[in-house]
């Protein structure tokens, strides 16, 4: 039988990439502090460890992995915990995905569609995430005044997707930080503008060139004591990794 | 001395010190174990040590009022490894260590040596003690090194050798054939082998392995693999158990948003080329997961071999596989369906269609994750069919299995 594909799920991981380049604050338009946000989230490269815990109200699910990538186009997750899933490792090359599993040997080949569900039943599927990275392509930006979060001022935004737009959301109200530039607050609308899921950022703190936010809380709107806590650990930015380190030889031997 | 207590009547005794010496085996076994587990952090970092530990129970039975068959097994797998990073150099020894008791080991003719039974070039497999309902058994399933300078890579020793793209059925997988049926060996008996792999790009990559068996028949073969169009494809040829010429090709890829994996061999003798016939086995499948994770894989097999007359489906199920003889009839139908009913919790049910002997496979396998890592899953598998006469006969099999990674 096969090894849990489950974590494949878990690949939009490596579409988030990173968080923010500080940027003096200016007089920006709403699309500009959109794709400000999203190049900061990026960086050119970036190279780290994370945790994801799925929290429900009588139990916990973490999974911690090491993290590579470069721009959108490359990116490599190699799981360390728990002892079930450690080893695994997940490559993306442009459009293409591969998991590589020990146990059975086996590089396997995983189809878009396993992009599509949530990993491990956590509050966000791969293709929001997957979206998320499209903020500035797929949707319209408005610029909806300001407003204090949590202490932090911040730009509150509007995003509708655009008419052709494969999209998840009808609509997204985003909060990004004034001074930051950082994605601090976001409420997920459906197409019928029902508020499905709402994110909060937190805990700023140096990774690498640049502070950022490193907990990000998702919350679904309609179940009780449920949450996806995706935790930063540790995270470099803009350190050159040469696009052969995204290679299946790689995937074997990466530690 | 043992001898001695046996006039006196203590023929006990030699019973109670094997079962006091296996005892004590497995009490430092899992003393090791969870130290080393537990002290993870202090072990050098150029070594790593994880594994599992099963206790499985097993019922079968071909009918539910009549005899059962019942077994314990006790299953431990220990995986070291060491790297050398200066010099490019790992060195990997895993070995499964299997305690058996039961109705299997009292009853069936030659089981002791069947479990024992190693079919490398070498035999790494012990049975350490076995006496009328039980078998202790160790199994060293990898035992190679391996370099790497720059895109090659050298692996010398016993190893998995994995070249399959399908699911269920795997005709390039010419090294180690793996049975659908047996979940719990994922892992696979390794091949004593030499392979050199080159990676032409990060994508690409060409290969040479070549294994000889207990038999000392050589199985030889080279693979190119590489990305295109969205899809895997490889293209393979050697010599199989110096027996046949075989030549095959394999893709893995997508149409829309499902899964689209194929394997196909051709198998020719060696011997009166001219004169004989070859063997297909040709495997095509499919799967698409829906949004709500509910996964849906289709797969069919087409080995018209000779056809294995096998009297029982216990035969079957034991029987040896090769990618030449993947299936017990010439079209194999596999559907499965999962689905995870909380995250927590797993359902699967599979089922295989057997046309020419009217028959089919039904197994549902539920797995509940009780932490992160243990799990406790409950399968079944039962086999109905036409074997040799035309009335339909049954085999059913559940396994309780509660699972500790480490």
């Amino acid at each position: 039988m096969r090894p849990k594909i489950m974590i494949t799920r878990f690949l939009f991981l490596l579409l988030y990439g990173s968080i923010c380049v500080p940027v003096p604050a200016q007089n920006l338009t709403a699309s500009e502090i959109i794709k400000k946000a999203d190049e900061k989230a990026r960086g050119l490269s970036a190279r780290g460890t994370m945790t994801l815990s799925v929290i429900r109200p009588d139990w916990t699910k973490s999974i911690t992995f090491k993290t590579w990538s470069k721009g959108t186009e490359f990116s490599l997750i190699y799981i360390t915990a728990p002892a079930r899933e450690k080893g695994q490792v997940f490559l993306k090359r442009h459009k293409d995905m591969w998991n590589w599993v020990p146990t059975i040997e086996r590089m396997i080949k995983i189809p878009p569609s396993m992009m599509m569900q949530s990993w491990m039943g956590s509050d966000f599927t791969n293709d929001d995430l997957v979206k998320e990275s499209s903020l500035v392509v797929d949707y319209t930006h408005k610029l909806l005044g300001r407003e204090t979060v949590r202490g932090m001022e911040c730009y509150k935004l509007e995003l509708t997707p655009l008419p052709d737009a494969a999209v998840t959301w009808g609509k997204i109200i985003t909060w990004i930080t004034v001074k930051g530039l950082d994605q601090w607050k976001a409420e997920y609308f459906d197409e019928d503008m029902a508020l499905i899921n709402s994110m909060n950022a937190s805990q700023i703190k140096r990774m690498g060139d640049r502070e950022l936010p490193t907990l990000l809380e998702i919350v679904p709107a309609n179940k009780k004591g449920n949450k996806t806590v995706l935790e930063i650990n540790q995270m470099v930015f803009n350190q050159p990794i040469a696009e052969s380190f995204f290679s299946q030889q790689n995937m074997k031997t990466i530690k | 001395m043992k001898n001695v207590l046996n006039i006196f009547g203590f023929g006990w005794y030699a019973s109670a010190t094997r079962a006091i010496r296996l005892c004590t085996y497995f009490l430092c076994l899992l003393v090791v174990i969870s130290t080393m587990a537990l002290a993870q952090d202090s072990i050098p970092k150029n070594w790593s040590l994880n594994g599992y530990v099963t206790n499985m129970q097993s019922f079968s039975f071909q009918k539910f009022n009549e005899d059962w068959m019942s077994d314990n097994l006790i299953h431990n797998r220990l995986n070291f490894k060491w790297h050398n990073t200066a010099n490019n150099l790992n060195f990997s020894f895993e070995l499964r260590n299997r305690f058996i008791s039961g109705e299997s080991v009292k009853t069936i003719p030659g089981y002791t040596e069947m479990i024992s039974r190693d079919d490398g070039l070498l035999n790494l497999s012990k049975n350490i003690s076995t006496g009328k309902s039980y078998l202790f058994n160790s199994k060293i399933d990898r035992l190679n090194i391996d370099y790497t300078q720059g895109k090659f890579q050298v692996t010398v020793g016993r190893q998995r050798i994995n070249w399959g793209q399908c699911f269920a059925w795997n005709p390039n997988d010419l090294f180690n054939s793996y049975s659908f049926f047996d979940f719990d060996y994922v892992e696979r008996p390794g091949s004593d082998a030499v392979r050199m792999q080159y990676y032409t790009s990060g994508t690409s990559v060409v290969e040479l392995a070549a294994k000889e068996n207990s038999r000392h028949k050589l199985t030889s073969a080279a693979l190119y693999r590489f990305n295109r169009w969205g899809f895997d494809i490889q293209f393979l040829g050697g010599i199989m158990n110096a027996e046949d010429y075989v030549a095959g090709t394999g893709w893995s890829g997508h149409i829309g948003g499902a899964s689209f994996r194929g394997e196909a061999s051709y198998f020719h003798p060696k011997n009166n080329f001219k004169d004989t016939s070859g063997v297909w086995a040709i495997s095509v499948g499919s799967e698409y997961v829906f949004k709500n994770s509910l996964s849906l894989q289709f797969e069919v097999l087409y080995n018209k071999n000779k056809f294995q007359d096998v009297s029982s489906f216990e035969g079957l199920y034991n029987a040896d596989l090769s990618p030449k003889n993947l299936s017990f009839t010439p079209v194999s139908v596999l559907t499965q369906i999962a689905y995870p009913i909380t995250p927590l919790f797993n359902a699967s049910l599979s089922v295989m269609y057997f046309p020419k002997l009217k028959g089919f496979f039904v197994g549902p396998t539920f797995v509940y994750s009780v932490t992160d890592n243990i799990d406790f899953s409950l399968i079944t598998q039962s086999f109905a069919g036409q074997l040799i006469t035309s009335q339909t006969t049954y085999f059913h099999m559940t396994f309780l299995r509660l699972k500790w990674n480490f």
